[in-house]
């Protein structure tokens, strides 16, 4: 039985639609847009919200068709054979339709023949035979090297790449810390004191040592912020003059000497026998201190001002700098195996697309005395990595693992692709959820050198 | 060939800048022409993109005002066409339940279009008073319809509503969204 309908052919391909693939439809109103309710779908590449472009409906006096438009923007503009329409247009056959930031376009044709028989919208996909055939081919030859690529690409970090990066993995310790006095190029040292705290650095493959800033800086490591009725008989000494210190800056700035508080650290490889590997100064690392906080507590009397890592309302990037790193000469006599690779912002994006999630942890947990086999944990992220829009994660990557005090600095391993890489470094512990850790993303290290190049003269 | 489109072919989809471009540009006409016989059928749309009240007597009882049954048609009766033909082309189906003024009565409900769209919709409800005196003068319908007119252009040239600030912001404005996400307080592992 004949019956008028009408067809819709796309002329180009887009991401949702062949050249040549065509709805076909009577009665029911068709929509037109962005948007997951509409039947013909098109791209939305701007930054604004998905909409509906028009709906084609049938006219009331029975006589054909018409499109309308529904949205008034000049961003949402529809044209007829490239004539923009205000609200409605009649539809003729032939007529082409196209929208704004777009390059599909629809070819409208009526027909009344017996091919259009449910009375629904119908779709129907282009299939030519030379090239279901030629996909075909393909399709079989990708498959036979496909499983075989499969196998290699999805097999989860292996014991090797755990050995090989082990050898890049050593206990940071801090020996002594001083507090300085620096005005113009003379240092004197106010005081000094000695130090016991461990915690895990790792060579990469760019020669960079990276840790975690608390572990060259332990003044930082009390981690409640220093309130009004705080005095400074319950503070550790190291505490108290770095406290001096930011006070004496802030107070007597310009002129007078800038005080300064150093760590001095060892960094040392811990089998068979411990040896120091090299000396490093806290203030020889570079450090983002951009988040750091600076608050005044106490009276006139007893000022205190506490510089931390403390998360600042809202907790956008918290705790993001809470990574050190620093550039070693002969970098190679120390990791034969050439170091562990960095991820950067683009491998970083394909882990957080591909839902990437099994990791490997090393470091050192604290034992008493003596050597040390480098441990590791495995563990998953508990959190899809988000991303700001210059495609640095936006915050600190949310982790479970057996972890322990002293796998401080430690790098997070995952495997994407054939690859391993470091994507974190052990940073803080949740308060208050059992087996729950944060660690900061190492792409802040590129984000920190981008910044470094901009500020050369 | 095709013959041009009224304003009855956009019904149930005209858009609030649609509504208040033709109210203004109809009201505007009817102040001009005095003509007192309106309905969606006799608004063409010109290919300058203006709304154009056909000159006619054509009666649509739909769109008719209560009174006109009784042989009566003044301009309160046009502001009540016009209140019933903004709201067919909003809301696609005819007010009073398809009847228009024959179907309305002293205590008959006032419809309400939309509640996104406030001004709009309590002027055809004001328009569409039962008792011709309470209706807004026809000047009154024109003054409102052009000034809200203007600020739906102004809107439109802002643009679209941007996509919602997601994973790919680093807004602080952010924050309840943050909030939620990263509600753990975090201790030093030392």
């Amino acid at each position: 039985m004949t019956r008028k309908y009408y067809s819709l052919r796309f002329e180009r391909d887009d991401t949702l639609h062949r050249h040549g693939d065509q709805m076909l439809n009577a009665d029911n109103p068709l929509r037109i847009g962005q948007t997951a309710s509409c039947d013909i779908r098109v791209d939305n590449p701007s930054q604004f919200e998905d909409a509906i472009l028009a709906i084609i409906e049938k006219r009331s006096d029975d006589n054909g068709w018409k499109l309308i438009r529904t949205s008034p923007y000049k961003e949402h503009e529809v044209r007829v054979n490239g004539t923009p329409i205000d609200y409605v247009h009649f539809l003729n056959n032939g007529d082409r339709i196209a929208f704004e930031g777009q390059r599909q376009e629809l070819q409208f044709n009526i027909h009344e023949d017996d091919q259009y028989k449910t009375g629904g919208i119908v779709h129907i996909h282009t299939a030519r035979s030379t090239r279901i055939l030629l996909a075909w081919l393909i399709v079989l030859t990708l498959g036979i090297s496909g499983v075989v690529f499969y196998k290699g690409y999805t097999r989860p970090i292996t014991l090797q790449m755990v050995e090989q990066a082990k050898s890049s993995v050593f206990q940071i310790r801090v020996d002594s810390i001083q507090l300085l006095s620096i005005h113009d190029n003379d240092t004197f040292t106010l005081s000094s004191c000695p130090m016991n705290v461990t915690g895990t650095a790792f060579l990469t493959s760019d020669s960079l040592l990276v840790t975690a800033r608390h572990c060259i800086e332990p003044w930082l490591n009390i981690s409640d912020t220093i309130r009004l009725d705080t005095t400074s008989s319950t503070l550790p000494l190291y505490v108290k003059w770095a406290l001096q210190a930011v006070t004496n800056n802030v107070v007597n700035e310009g002129g007078h000497a800038r005080w300064e508080m150093v760590s001095y650290c060892s960094v040392m490889q811990m089998t068979p026998e411990p040896r120091l590997l090299f000396s490093v100064k806290s203030s020889q690392f570079i450090i983002d201190k951009s988040r750091d906080l600076i608050s005044e507590h106490g009276d006139f009397n007893h000022q205190y001002f506490w510089r931390s890592l403390s998360a600042r309302p809202p907790r956008v990037n918290m705790m993001l700098g809470d990574i050190a790193y620093l550039p070693i000469a002969s970098a190679a006599s120390y990791h034969p195996t050439g170091g562990i690779h960095l991820a950067s912002k683009k491998v970083m994006r394909k882990i957080a697309r591909d839902n990437n999630n099994q990791i490997v942890v090393l470091g050192f947990p604290k034992v008493e005395v003596g050597a040390q086999e480098v441990e590791r944990t495995e563990g998953v992220l508990k959190r899809t990595i988000r991303m700001t829009p210059d495609g640095y994660p936006k915050y600190v990557l949310s982790h479970n693992g057996n972890l322990s005090p002293g796998y401080s600095g430690g790098p997070v391993l995952i495997k994407q692709g054939f690859h391993w890489y470091v994507i974190g470094v052990i940073s803080v512990t949740d308060k208050y959820e059992k087996d729950h850790f944060y660690s900061v993303p190492v792409t802040e290290i590129e984000r920190m050198e981008e910044k470094l190049k901009r500020q050369k003269p | 060939m095709n013959g041009k489109p009224t304003s009855a072919d956009l019904a149930g989809y005209a858009n609030e800048y649609t509504a208040w471009k033709l109210l203004k540009e109809v009201s505007g006409r009817i102040i001009e022409s005095k003509q007192l016989v309106v309905n969606p059928f006799l608004i063409e749309m010109s290919d300058d993109g203006r709304f154009v009240l056909k000159p006619s007597e054509a009666q649509e009882a739909g769109f008719d005002a209560p009174e006109v049954k009784d042989g009566g048609r003044f301009e309160a009766s046009a502001v009540w066409s016009l209140g019933a033909t903004i709201f067919y082309i909003v809301m696609g189906r005819q007010v009073m339940n398809g009847k228009g003024g024959i179907g309305q009565s002293e205590t008959s409900k006032l419809p309400y279009m939309r509640s996104e769209w406030p001004a709009l919709s309590e002027l055809v409800q004001q328009c569409l008073q039962f008792i011709p005196d309470r209706r807004p003068a026809l000047k009154n319908v024109y003054d409102v319809a052009a000034k809200q007119y203007n600020r739906c252009v102004n809107d439109i040239k802002r643009g679209p509503k941007l996509k919602s600030v997601s994973s790919m912001s680093n807004s602080t404005a952010n924050n309840q969204q943050d909030m939620a996400f990263w509600p753990e307080a975090m201790q030093n592992i030392h």
